[in-house]
């Protein structure tokens, strides 16, 4: 009986103090091909030890969102695939002002939570049909819609097109 | 009222002026528009300047040469059997390198590049050595040692090429710099002096507008002044207007009422309460006839209405209006050049009255004069005809006509009577004379009179009674003298008065002297001269009044009546003349009779006597 009604107060307690609360329902899946991207820090849905990991597959099933644009880098208009990152620091449970993503060649930069608030920014995987190899800025390339928002043209904004991105801290 | 207002009043500012200050105005906004596109320029020039931004290639082409040490590090490590460096290590590197290619070939930073040589030397050859690598690296094995000794030598001969374009690019990057501080410079001071240029122009546009206000200030104090003064003096007109003795009017050109005084109003109470501005002459002057204040002299009062208002359109001379209050008004009107009417009215009652009684008293003298004149010459005609029988009888029985009287004591009696008879005949003569003259009946009978004959004929009827007293008669008159117009009995007969006082007056065996001529200002002089007792100044006003002869001892001895000189004045007077009497008391008198030059006629009276004087000279007894 006392088991019981133990096992109801956690329940309740689960509803209340939401996903913290209940482990069990915090984990995602595991990736089942390479691994492109692990996000760390404050999140709260992991797939392995204090972080969480993403295969191409996972991160196309958060939702696969596009964005036509010119970049700095490239030549006339492309078409970029990705997902879009206020979506996956949702998937992640991200508690965190600042996100920090990490390159290949561990570069870093600080960029705050409101440009994926404010901004459908992505997190590319694919230009104009074509999947980014590394040679190409891939495998990630964080892409803001500079066309559509003119306020985003800009030097500070342009710092934070990190391509090559392999992690994103969370803090 | 719209009096002319002084001349001083303000005139508009000089349109000189006006230009000049626009011009300024134009010329600083002009100058100020052309600084500010260099401006505007010098600014564009630093835009373009930041986006050719050249500090980010030297971070790309760093980047690209540490991509490749690393790549070199881990292909080296794999020779030596490092066992951090895997296959996979190698490839991920050589993607990292390779990654770094198209950076510099595509996208912005590419368009500064392309102002280095450097770059494309080492793209190319970069790039076709990953291709050609590409599938060696792929296979890579620890084992194949020379392969892969082969592919670092391969991407170390790359490093030449990269430190090359890091050389130059920095060296691009330097003159970059160093063109963009120039440039720098140039823009800072275009805009230093854009911010002189707007300092001075605002100081000058200040300075001008200072310039405006205070003169346009000191214009409209002037105006202020100047229109002060006019209303000032307009003030003082109407004021002065208001307190003259005069009734004061004007009318406009339509003949209605503009402006007048109190006074006017005063004097003409009757019709005080309608008289305001706006009503017109006619207006007034039939209510004035409508009201008793005035009366039409005649019974038509249309006509004398339109005769009135002809007279104020046309305004001559001043005229006396009676109104029927018994006052007088003189209206004195003009008209103005511009057709106004300006009128004024004085109340002459009393100066009118006073002429009224003036002449009231002339005329009750004169009628009193004329009363006494004809009772003198009544008498005189009532006297005269009882004394010429008195003489007559007194004559005959003097010269004993009808037989011898008994006595010759009563013979001289009958003398004494017809003596004194005569006189008394003498002296009514004189006074019927003089009285005829101050009644005025008396008619000059005018002709050409040779003035020496009859001058001549005085003397020769003198003759006797001048011998009795023992004086000589000269008579002096040139015989080119021109004849004279005039009554010939009555200037005989002033001359006659003349020298027979001259007679009377002299010492025994002295002359008296008759002389005609003319004198400097062209009248004809006739004097009398004596060398007798004379007259003392005081006394000459007397001797011309009628028997104002003077009191003396020795006028007793001497007859006459006084009434010479009077009846000789009163008839010189008659032609228009005068007479002039100087006189020294023991020394004698000049009398003269003065004519009018209007009196003496062109030619010559006589020419026939050649003598220029005519002595008539008697042995003194």
């Amino acid at each position: 009986m006392v088991a019981r009604y133990l096992l109801l107060l956690l329940c309740a307690a689960a509803v209340v103090f939401g996903p913290a609360g209940d482990t069990a329902a915090q984990r995602l899946p595991e990736p089942t091909s390479r691994v492109i991207l692990e996000v760390s820090g404050k999140i709260a849905k992991t797939n392995a030890p204090e972080r969480a990991r993403f295969d191409l597959k996972a991160l196309e099933a958060l939702g696969i969102t596009k964005v036509t644009t010119s970049t700095p880098w490239t030549e006339g208009k492309k078409v970029f695939e990705g997902v879009r990152l206020r979506d996956l620091l949702q998937a992640v449970g991200a508690d965190g002002t600042t996100i920090t993503p990490v390159a290949l060649n561990d570069y870093k930069l600080d960029i705050p939570r409101e440009d994926f608030d404010k901004y459908p920014v992505i997190l590319a995987y694919r230009m104009d049909g074509e999947e980014l190899r590394v040679r190409d800025k891939g495998p990630l390339w964080i892409v803001y819609p500079r066309d559509d928002f003119p306020e985003l043209d800009n030097r500070l904004i342009r710092s934070r097109w990190v391509w090559q991105v392999k992690e994103l801290m969370v803090r | 009222m719209e009096p002319t207002l002084p001349a001083f009043v303000a005139a508009p500012a000089p349109r000189r002026r006006r230009f000049a200050s626009l011009g300024a105005f134009a010329a600083i906004v002009a100058a100020l528009m052309v600084i500010m596109a260099l401006s505007f320029q010098a600014l564009f020039d630093q835009r373009s300047l930041l986006d050719r931004d050249s500090r980010g290639i030297r971070w790309y082409v760093a980047q690209t040469e540490i991509e490749l040490l690393r790549l070199l590090e881990v292909v080296q490590g794999f020779a030596a059997a490092d066992p951090d460096a895997t296959r996979d290590e190698v490839r991920q590197r050589f993607e990292l390198f390779w990654s770094r290619l198209p950076v510099l070939t595509t996208g912005e930073s590419a368009k500064v590049l392309r102002d280095i040589a450097a770059v494309s030397a080492f793209t190319s050859v970069a790039i076709a050595e990953m291709e050609r690598l590409e599938p060696m690296v792929d296979k890579i094995d620890p084992s194949d040692l020379d392969t892969v000794r082969g592919i670092h030598r391969r991407l170390e001969a790359l490093l030449t090429p990269l430190r090359e374009l890091t050389r130059q690019t920095l060296l691009y990057d330097s003159l970059n710099m160093e063109e963009r501080r120039a440039s720098h410079d140039h823009s800072f001071k275009i805009i230093v002096a854009l911010f002189v240029s707007l300092f001075a122009a605002g100081t000058a546009v200040f300075w001008l507008l200072y310039l405006e206000t205070t003169r346009a200030q000191k214009l409209s104090a002037q105006a202020h002044t100047a229109e002060e003064t006019a209303h000032y003096a307009q003030h003082q007109l109407l004021v002065a207007l208001e307190n003259i003795s005069q009734g004061f009017i004007l009318y406009d050109e339509e003949d209605r009422v503009m402006l007048f005084n109190s006074r006017f109003k005063e004097l003409h109470p009757a019709i005080a309460d309608i008289i305001r501005v706006g009503i017109t002459f006619e207006q007034m002057l039939r209510e004035s006839l409508a009201r008793g204040m005035m009366r039409a002299p005649s019974g038509d009062t249309e006509q004398w209405i339109e005769q009135s208002l002809r007279e104020h359109h046309n305004p001559d001379r001043p005229f006396d209006v009676r109104l029927s209050d018994g006052r007088w008004l003189r209206v004195d009107e003009r008209r103005m050049a511009d057709g106004r009417i300006v009128g004024v009215h004085t109340e002459v009652t009393d100066a009118k009255q006073r002429e009224v009684a003036l002449r009231t008293a002339t005329i009750q003298a004169e009628s009193a004069s004329r009363a006494k004149t004809e009772f003198l010459a009544r008498m005189s005609h009532e006297l005269r005809t009882p004394l010429n029988a008195i003489i007559g009888f007194s004559e005959m029985i003097g010269r004993q006509i009808l037989g011898p009287v008994g006595l010759p004591r009563y013979v001289e009696y009958a003398n004494d009577i017809a003596r004194s008879s005569q006189h008394l005949l003498g002296i009514i003569s004189d006074v019927l004379d003089i009285s005829k003259i101050e009644a005025g009946r008396v008619q000059l009978q005018e002709e050409a009179i040779d003035l020496g004959a009859a001058l001549r004929e005085c003397a020769e009827m003198l003759r006797p009674a001048a011998d009795r007293e023992g004086v000589a008669i000269v008579v002096t008159a040139a015989n080119s003298l021109p004849a004279l117009l005039g009554d010939r009995t009555k200037i005989k007969q002033s001359v006659i008065n003349l020298v027979s006082n001259a007679i009377k007056f002299s010492h025994p065996g002295s002359s008296v002297h008759v002389e005609a001529l003319i004198d400097t200002d062209g009248c004809y002089l006739i004097t009398v001269g004596d060398k007798g007792i004379g007259i003392a100044a005081e006394h000459l006003p007397l001797v011309l009044e009628p028997f104002g002869q003077v009191e003396n001892p020795q006028n007793r001895r001497i007859g006459g009546t006084g009434l010479g000189l009077p009846i000789a004045k009163a008839l010189v007077e008659l032609h228009g003349g005068d007479i002039d009497i100087r006189s020294t008391v023991g020394d004698g008198t000049a009398v003269s009779l003065r004519f009018p030059p209007q009196r003496i006629l062109a030619t010559p009276s006589k020419t026939d006597d050649p003598v220029a004087e005519f002595p008539l000279r008697r042995a003194a007894q």
